[in-house]
């Protein structure tokens, strides 16, 4: 048996091996949020929770009111990974909102999403 | 598709041909180091691809920042958001990728001495190796296979230094065939061949492994992931076509001046179709996700 022949071989079963391996899942998510999207809340709400199905690094959360008026918050955005992330805003007027997130995940990519609540 | 995605994507783009531009010079500094009249081009090559590498790996870093400061261009240089991605697996792979350079710049200088040492060969080796790990480690940290185990991660490390070297070594290849006499080139060419080939089989191979752990075979035809990928198999399979028509059909009768060229242009030709494949790696690494 020739050496290449050998050394091809050793390759073949090391691929094979790891073909059986079970394959991932792609990017991640936002898995819950409070409020939670389309919630209608009536006590005041003090902060935002999101929960992420792996560790991430959250990078921007923008909460801004229907008409588009933006409300500043005071977020700093995370060195290292988390699941989970509470973001303190200040006291809401009654009206609709929409919470805008991006996030890093550990591969390195930009992941963004959003969801809107209505505080009453 | 933002600006920031267009950017990312050249900037990745220009990173995947340096960097196999850097590999295939260095290595193949090492591999025709008996050669001398090609040595100096081989230098400037490698040293050129080392800069480039330097200056591409640094402009992702800041495009990659100014992307998630959303904030324009100066966004790039938002501090807050350079410190955030520097502590990111974005930056460990800037790190990375620097390291690699400076160890492949080791070896390039350790090409210099005419009367070299035994000890400054197997010196030149060692950091050939360390920085060619180095670079393609760099890949394993970002991405969606920095999702998987460690053994994808030795499986990509492996998939990029294969396929960094045999796209970055055309040029050398294309030298051999222009300045080196008629018996050389085709000694250097057969040797080329003879090792592409088991790298080959190895390239394709942990490429199908990965592609089967990251999609477990779902969403092939009917997404644009698996559209990508189509375009880079078809890639693939055409520099495959092209290598094996040099090592079957020109390298065997390469004697007069038209062989010669014909044996050039088909050189060119094969790396605008790696560079093709690293276009389409590079959308595949960047814009679309595996479904699965």
């Amino acid at each position: 048996m020739s050496s290449t022949f050998k050394s091809l071989l050793s390759a073949t079963c090391l691929m094979l091996a790891a073909i059986l391996a079970m394959p991932v899942s792609a990017h991640t998510h936002l898995v819950k949020s409070e409020p939670a999207d389309g919630a209608i809340i009536q006590e005041p709400l003090q902060e935002l929770k999101l929960e992420f199905a792996e560790p991430v690094r959250l990078m921007r959360v923008d909460l801004t009111k229907a008409e588009g008026a933006p409300i500043e918050i005071d977020f700093i955005p995370s060195i290292g990974p988390g699941t989970t992330y509470d973001v303190a805003i200040p006291e809401l007027a009654p009206g609709d909102y929409r919470v805008h997130w991006m996030l890093m995940g550990a591969d390195g990519h930009k992941v963004t999403g959003s969801f809107r609540f209505s505080q009453r | 598709m933002t600006e920031w995605d267009g950017l990312t994507l050249l900037a990745r783009w220009l990173i995947y041909i340096s960097l196999s531009t850097a590999v295939g010079g260095a290595i193949s500094l090492r591999f025709l180091r008996k050669q001398e009249t090609i040595l100096a081009r081989l230098r400037l090559y490698t040293l050129v691809s080392l800069i480039l590498g330097f200056f591409a790996s640094l402009f992702y870093f800041f495009v990659r920042v100014g992307a998630f400061s959303e904030t324009g261009l100066g966004g790039m240089f938002d501090p807050v958001m350079r410190e955030v991605l520097w502590q990111s697996p974005v930056g460990d792979e800037l790190l990375l990728r620097m390291l690699g350079l400076i160890i492949l710049f080791g070896a390039l200088l350790l090409t210099l001495p005419t009367n070299r040492s035994g000890r400054m060969g197997a010196l030149e080796v060692l950091c050939l190796a360390l920085g060619c790990l180095t670079l393609g480690a760099s890949f394993a940290r970002t991405g969606h296979t920095a999702q998987l185990d460690f053994f994808a991660a030795i499986l990509l490390t492996l998939h990029v230094i294969i396929a960094a070297w045999w796209i970055g070594s055309i040029y050398p290849l294309w030298l051999v065939t222009h300045r080196l006499s008629r018996e050389r080139a085709r000694h250097v060419l057969e040797n080329f061949g003879s090792l592409a080939i088991k790298a080959v089989v190895l390239l394709v191979l942990a490429g199908a492994v990965l592609l089967w752990r990251l999609t477990g075979g779902e969403g092939l035809l009917s997404t644009p992931y698996g559209f990508w990928l189509v375009c880079k198999g078809a890639m693939v399979a055409l520099i495959l076509v092209i290598a094996s028509y040099h090592r079957y059909q020109l390298v065997p009768v390469l004697a007069d001046d038209g062989s010669r060229r014909r044996l050039k242009k088909s050189l060119t030709l094969e790396k605008m179709v790696g560079w093709g494949i690293f276009g389409a790696t590079t959308v595949l690494s960047t814009l679309v996700g595996p479904t699965h």
